[in-house]
């Protein structure tokens, strides 16, 4: 780069340097700042001490002719993670001064990992918690195959032969939910269309009427009117819903009543799924959305549950606009309350006064 | 069995499956170390869900069982779920092979294998 830079190219630079969202400093061979772009002064604010402190240090080392690179794991204000790189800077070909044992000055460029390291650990656990959630059916069709090879005893192996249905049904439940999963962290499966809520309460409480009825489940349905829409993929909407029955059902006693309710609240729709079986501990309440997070493994196990299911739900409500709530007493029961912009059928009519 | 164990502190309770075949397997270990073999309805066959609690109340003690198959494979499969015990890449269970588990309070931290015939810790 030429070194006769005109004033206004140097200030059409600084300009370019503050659009950047990587924060950039810039110092000459003493050390003294030339150049401090307005994401390096948002990231390292003058009361920072420790990040100031980093950055001079980081210059400093590259002044002494090597590039340097370290992260910075700041607890306060907030929690974040500055990630700084240092570069000597030379004299550009052709300069005809003699050449300097000291750089000419140097760069230090600084980005905020924070979100990517937070990221990354998500992805880490979720792999982590998948292999496990993937390996145990596994391990568990392992086992039981060779205690059924051994065994005589018809009714035993009756019995070992229906838990590796089990297994194996658990495993394909699985797959089936990270992949409902993956498809609606995605974007789901389509454009929005006008779907009317009680069309959806009726396919769910259609779906679960046999379940329900095996339990001795009560399942009370109280149908929205008819002219109630919401701007869902009616697939995914069902889904949720369905899976919101599906626990209200596992956790609760034979012969408890499960209220699935829709209508209007405000410019909202909300569906309803009321339970009164065992509830959750307070403890777990904010977690239970997360993906393969249970409340009790033990009792998990045996309802045949993913761990996923609250997951799709609380997606499909992120992609419909939505939220999904829930209050819940342990031993009482458990409210779960889908709430989604409201849509009309027809388009609305533009009051131009 | 008797040489498996071998590599652990004596048991102080031997607890088996009321079914002949597995008080007799738990006999000579027992008697080597000068216990009695104390007959569990727990671990009879078929009784999986009350031999995981009865395996969790023993957690952190040194007790030898003996089981049936099923009921091992139920165990093993509720502490690989429930407690994250890594049961390793291909999970077995041969008859005549061990399951050394290793816990306390109730949870277990660990579980390994030892094929029929070995000794020594695989």
């Amino acid at each position: 780069m030429s070194s006769t830079l005109s004033l206004g190219a140097v200030e059409l630079l600084l300009q370019a340097m503050d659009l950047a969202r990587q924060g950039v400093v810039v110092c000459d061979s003493t050390g003294k700042t030339l150049v401090r772009n307005a994401r390096a002064r948002e990231l390292v604010e003058p009361n920072d001490v420790l990040a100031e402190a980093a950055v001079e240090a980081a210059l400093a080392r590259a002044l002494g002719g090597s590039p340097h690179e370290e992260t910075l794991d700041l607890y306060s204000p907030t929690r974040r993670a500055l990630e700084i790189r240092a570069f000597p800077l030379r004299p550009a070909a052709g300069d005809l001064r003699p050449p300097a044992a000291q750089p000419a000055g140097a760069a230090v460029f600084i980005d905020d990992v924070s979100e990517l390291r937070r990221l990354e650990a998500v992805r880490r656990d979720f792999v982590a918690n998948l292999s496990h959630e993937l390996k145990t059916p596994l391990g568990a069709l392992s086992l039981l195959a060779e205690t059924l090879e051994g065994e005589d005893d018809p009714e035993v192996a009756a019995r070992l032969s229906a838990r590796m249905g089990a297994e194996a049904r658990r495993f394909s439940r699985i797959v089936d939910d990270l992949l409902d999963l993956s498809r609606i962290e995605s974007g789901g499966t389509g454009p929005l269309e006008p779907v009317a809520l009680a069309a959806v309460i009726d396919e769910v409480a259609e779906g679960f009427s046999e379940t329900a009825a095996a339990r001795g489940t009560k399942l009370e349905v109280d149908s929205p009117s008819r002219d109630l829409y919401v701007n869902a993929n009616r697939r995914d909407l069902v889904s949720a819903v369905a899976n919101l029955v599906d626990n209200a059902i596992k956790y609760s006693g034979p012969g408890a009543p499960v209220q699935l309710s829709a209508g209007q609240a405000g410019d909202r729709a909300f569906i309803s799924v009321r339970d009164e079986g065992i509830g959750i501990p307070k403890r777990d309440q904010e977690r239970i959305f997360e993906r393969f997070y249970r409340v009790d493994r033990a009792r998990s196990r045996w309802t045949g549950g993913t761990g996923l299911g609250l997951a799709i739900v609380r997606h499909v409500a992120a992609y419909h606009g939505g939220e999904v709530s829930v209050r819940s007493v342990e031993g009482e029961g458990s409210t779960f309350t889908l709430s989604l912009p409201l849509a009309s059928k027809e388009p609305k009519e533009v009051d131009l006064g | 069995m008797a040489k498996i164990v071998r590599n652990f502190a004596p048991p102080v309770r031997a607890l088996s499956s009321p079914y002949l075949r597995c008080v007799q397997t738990l006999a000579p270990l027992a008697k080597a170390v000068g216990l009695e073999v104390e007959r569990c309805d727990e671990l009879a066959e078929g009784e999986s869900s009350s031999a995981v609690k009865l395996v969790r109340a023993l957690a952190g003690s040194d007790v030898a069982l003996c089981t049936h198959g099923d009921v091992i494979a139920e165990v093993l499969l509720a502490l690989a779920d429930e407690d994250r015990v890594d049961l390793g890449p291909n999970p077995r269970q041969a008859k005549g092979s061990v399951w050394a588990l290793e816990g306390s309070a109730g949870s277990f931290s660990s579980a390994v294998y030892y094929p029929p015939g070995v000794e020594e810790r695989v």
